[in-house]
């Protein structure tokens, strides 16, 4: 695997050259601060970038002309790292010797600046249809995300225990932050997209990379230099006490939410430690603590997730419980972080941790896309790349682990009531 | 062990029956650094009723017993569970159950003797106690109960429930809560028995190891183990072509946008000249033109705010054939006129069918990139058609306008169950 990058003045080209696949992937990043009240404009212009140009301006023309490049995918996505939000567009395609079209590279490669450079925009505004089926499926998804119940639950808990942080705010809650939105508000906060955000473009595959990045530089019109300001990690201090919250919820089971905080920022030097603590509380499979207690040795749920987001500093472990088992639940949660705290834990499970962390670093090395992610990251915050883990988390001891556990607080909990829902129609 | 060539790819598979009767598929892939298994065995949630040996009498389990017995089969011994043996490996083990069978999978790097080895062991042998039962029966009500929460899979229940009236889709494959508290050790122990045997099961893996050690990992692992040899015979179900409801409307709280689901339920022989593989790529293709992202329709659907959402499937068997429309619409009787109106005026191009077949060539060329999609597919080909298939880029190939015409004209519309969830009041 070859590693290349090619600095230009206002974007990087970052290249990673290896015969593992026989597809390639391209991946322009977008990234800038993030603003709750940019939230569902970002999100509109995200899909609106992917779904229309001024060559392709109709998601149908786009589909076909994706299909002739043997059936390539051009799809976006939206991902944020503490008070940086990145827009990603991302197009995977064959690699050219399993091709017999003609200038398919070049071809391939100038689509995504396409739809990214050439916006379907006329007389400084969004073209309304495109728009208008933009807002209406993301209304849609914002709608039937509320049909989730791990989803709904846990975004009410964080926006009841840290509702400045961005994990509680990063969300559209009000589905009329986005039908408010005309052609001429798209239009304006693409030029500041545009203008404001840092642009890094990623591509892998078995190419001849000079020839891709001359491709790209002969595409890409962006002017604006810029500087990585950005701040990609978040302060969160501990709650001096826990708040218990509750409301009634349209859903049968009930929902536990444990919310809290990871304080001080956990570094880079800590991360393996950080990780081996998250594997052996609620990533051991049904070894882990939290599964034993909760569901293993008392059959209180099906699963309890954990997640945890250290640029952010918050965490939360979710489960589906029978109401009257809440208490219980909430007791075995506890108890589980605090013997990680004291060090109740074996030299056997921190191995197993170890090894679960490193089969799964190993996972990422068969995904293009995970690779990129792995190179992004190191790029931006200093992690290491996925093929130089492993000596670093065998490195790691039972006082670091105890350490990075002690960072750990809980806040809340958060209790949405199951409901009885009265069944009619047939 | 034979090799299959994969045609118009460099790929082989290689495909061996072990000592035990148990068949074996591997497809090795030297630039991936992991690899990938799963033991397979063809016994679903509509597996409720079956003859043992030659007993007139069907014996019959409660609905969820394949789900029940796929959670009890993580336990090795007293306070010993596969979980805990996986986890020294580095390994997290998994499984999940359809209508058709059940699926043991592990994904990893390192230790592939230790990890096939323990793959085997776990789910060949059977450690079940009514304390288990108990234990298990709590955690799969809590797993029931959640589904029982979730919209997209509460309405495929009642879709299935209105297209079909005998066939056991109907039945949630966990069971209900109900279903769960009836399901006895001994009913566990029965399907065990019965069902989990070499012969109806299949191991394929898929990934960088050697196929060769790996047959002989499965004869050495599994050499002393012994089998009942008594026939098993599943009981067939009779589905008849008309379906339950013709119209079903379910009302939930936890509903945003309306739902809307179209089936069309049609005899198979209608289809009699073509191989279930090839009809299923025709009806996909005819699909994609007409409400996929390169039709007309849909795009005007979705420009008037009648469609948020717009999907299809084809599910293709020894008797019937059903395609289903799924939709998420402001206005549901609006758009079940129109995907009625659309599904009478079917149409195909020659063009736009060599354009999707170049395509669908592409993404499984593309394929080969990914060690858990190939296992998927194996796994889905041996089910649906008994063996894999190698020769896809023929079936591809053969695809014409012709034939499309011809298929377009024998799709029979009259059996149709239409399902709205709505949001109640």
């Amino acid at each position: 695997m070859e590693y290349k990058l090619y600095h230009r003045d206002t974007y990087d080209v970052h290249t990673i050259k290896t015969d593992k696949f026989r597809s390639c992937r391209m991946e322009v990043i977008f990234r800038h601060e993030f603003k709750k009240e940019d939230v569902a404009i970002d999100n509109v212009l995200t899909d609106f970038l992917t779904l229309t140009s001024k060559i392709y301006p109709k998601r149908k023309d786009l589909v076909l002309k994706l299909e002739d490049l043997y059936g390539a995918f051009f799809y976006s996505s939206r991902e944020r790292i503490g008070e940086m939000i990145s827009n990603h567009f991302m197009i995977e395609f064959l690699n050219p010797e399993f091709c017999d079209a003609k200038n398919y590279l070049e071809e391939v490669i100038k689509l995504p600046l396409e739809m990214l450079l050439n916006p379907n925009f006329s007389n400084a505004e969004a073209d309304s249809e495109t728009l208008k089926v933009t807002k209406n499926q993301l209304i849609a998804e914002v709608k039937s995300e509320l049909e989730d119940a791990s989803y709904y639950s846990s975004r009410e808990a964080m926006k009841k225990t840290f509702p400045h942080n961005p994990s509680a705010l990063a969300k559209i809650e009000d589905i009329s932050e986005i039908s408010l939105i005309n052609g001429s508000d798209v239009y304006n906060y693409y030029q500041k997209f545009i203008n404001e955000s840092l642009c890094d473009i990623y591509v892998m595959g078995n190419l001849e990379m000079d020839e891709v990045v001359n491709i790209i530089d002969k595409n890409i019109t962006l002017d604006t230099i810029k500087s990585d300001n950005l701040n990609y990690f978040v302060t969160t201090k501990p709650k001096t006490k826990i708040t218990n919250f509750s409301e009634n919820g349209n859903f049968l089971q009930t929902r536990l939410v444990v919310v809290g905080s990871i304080y001080p920022t956990i570094s880079n030097d800590m991360l393996y430690a950080y990780q081996v603590f998250l594997t052996i509380l609620g990533g051991l499979g049904l070894s882990s603590k939290l599964q034993l207690y909760l569901r293993e040795k008392n059959s209180l749920c099906y699963g309890v997730s954990l997640r945890s987001n250290r640029c952010d500093g918050v965490f939360n472990i979710y489960a589906g419980i029978e109401e009257k088992n809440i208490r219980k639940a909430i007791n075995l949660i506890k108890k589980a972080l605090k013997e990680m705290q004291e060090g109740v834990f074996t030299e056997e499970e921190i191995t197993n941790a170890k090894n679960m962390i490193i089969a799964g670093s190993k996972m990422n090395e068969d995904s293009e896309e995970r690779i990129i992610t792995s190179y992004y990251l190191h790029d931006i915050l200093g992690t290491d790349l996925v093929f130089e883990r492993e000596k670093k988390i065998r490195k790691v001891t039972k006082e670091e682990i105890v350490r990075v556990s002690n960072l750990f607080k809980i806040a809340s909990c958060y209790v949405l009531k199951g409901k009885k829902v009265k069944k009619s129609g047939e | 062990m034979k090799e299959l060539k994969i045609e118009k790819t460099n790929e082989v598979y290689y495909y061996g029956v072990s000592d035990i009767g148990l068949p074996v598929y591997f497809w090795v892939n030297e630039r991936a650094s992991n690899f990938y298994m799963t033991l397979n065995v063809k016994f679903g949630s509509i597996d409720t009723e079956f003859r043992v040996g030659n007993n007139k009498k069907f014996l019959s389990v409660p609905n969820g017993t394949a789900h029940f017995l796929e959670h009890i089969k993580f336990n090795m011994a007293k306070g010993v569970s596969a979980f805990d043996k996986f986890v020294t490996l580095g390994t997290n083990p998994n499984a999940f159950t359809t209508f058709d069978y059940t699926c043991y999978m592990v994904y990893s790097s390192t230790k592939f003797q230790d990890n096939l080895k323990l793959l085997l062991d776990f789910v060949l042998n059977l450690y079940v106690t009514d304390d288990l039962i108990n234990k298990e029966r709590g955690i799969i009500s809590e797993e029931v109960k959640m589904g029982e929460d979730n919209a997209n899979s509460k309405f495929f229940y009642e879709t299935n429930r209105a297209i079909y009236k005998n066939d056991k889709r109907k039945y949630e494959i966990a069971g209900s809560v109900a279903d769960v508290s009836k399901i006895s050790k001994k009913d566990i122990e029965l399907v065990f028995n019965s069902f989990y045997r070499p012969e109806n099961m299949f191991l394929v893996i898929t990934g960088n190891f050697n196929p060769y050690e790996a047959m002989a990992i499965v004869n050495e692992t599994t050499k002393d183990m012994k089998f009942p040899q008594d026939k098993i015979t599943k009981k067939k179900v009779k589905e008849d072509e008309r379906v339950v409801l013709k119209e079903k409307v379910i009302k939930d709280k936890m509903v945003e946008i309306p739902k809307v689901n179209i089936a069309y339920k049609m005899k198979r022989t209608l289809f009699k000249d073509y191989k279930d593989e090839e009809l299923k790529a025709y009806l996909l293709a005819i699909l994609a033109y007409n409400f996929g992202a390169i039709s007309d329709f849909k795009e005007t659907l979705l420009k008037n705010e009648l469609v948020n959402y717009l999907s299809y499937s084809v599910d293709v068997n020894a008797d019937l054939v059903v395609i289903t429309l799924r939709s998420v619409s402001k206005y549901p009787q609006e758009i079940i006129k129109k995907l009625q109106k659309k599904m009478e005026e079917l149409e195909i191009t020659d063009n736009i069918l060599k354009t999707l077949v170049k395509a669908s060539w592409a993404d499984a060329i593309w394929a080969f990139d990914d060690i858990e999609m190939i296992n998927d597919n194996i796994q889905s080909e041996i089910l649906a058609y008994g063996d894999v298939l190698t020769r896809k880029y023929s079936i591809y190939k053969k695809l014409n306008i012709t034939d499309a015409a011809k298929i377009l004209k024998s799709i029979d519309l009259k059996n149709s169950a239409i399902v709205v969830l709505e949001k109640e009041a």
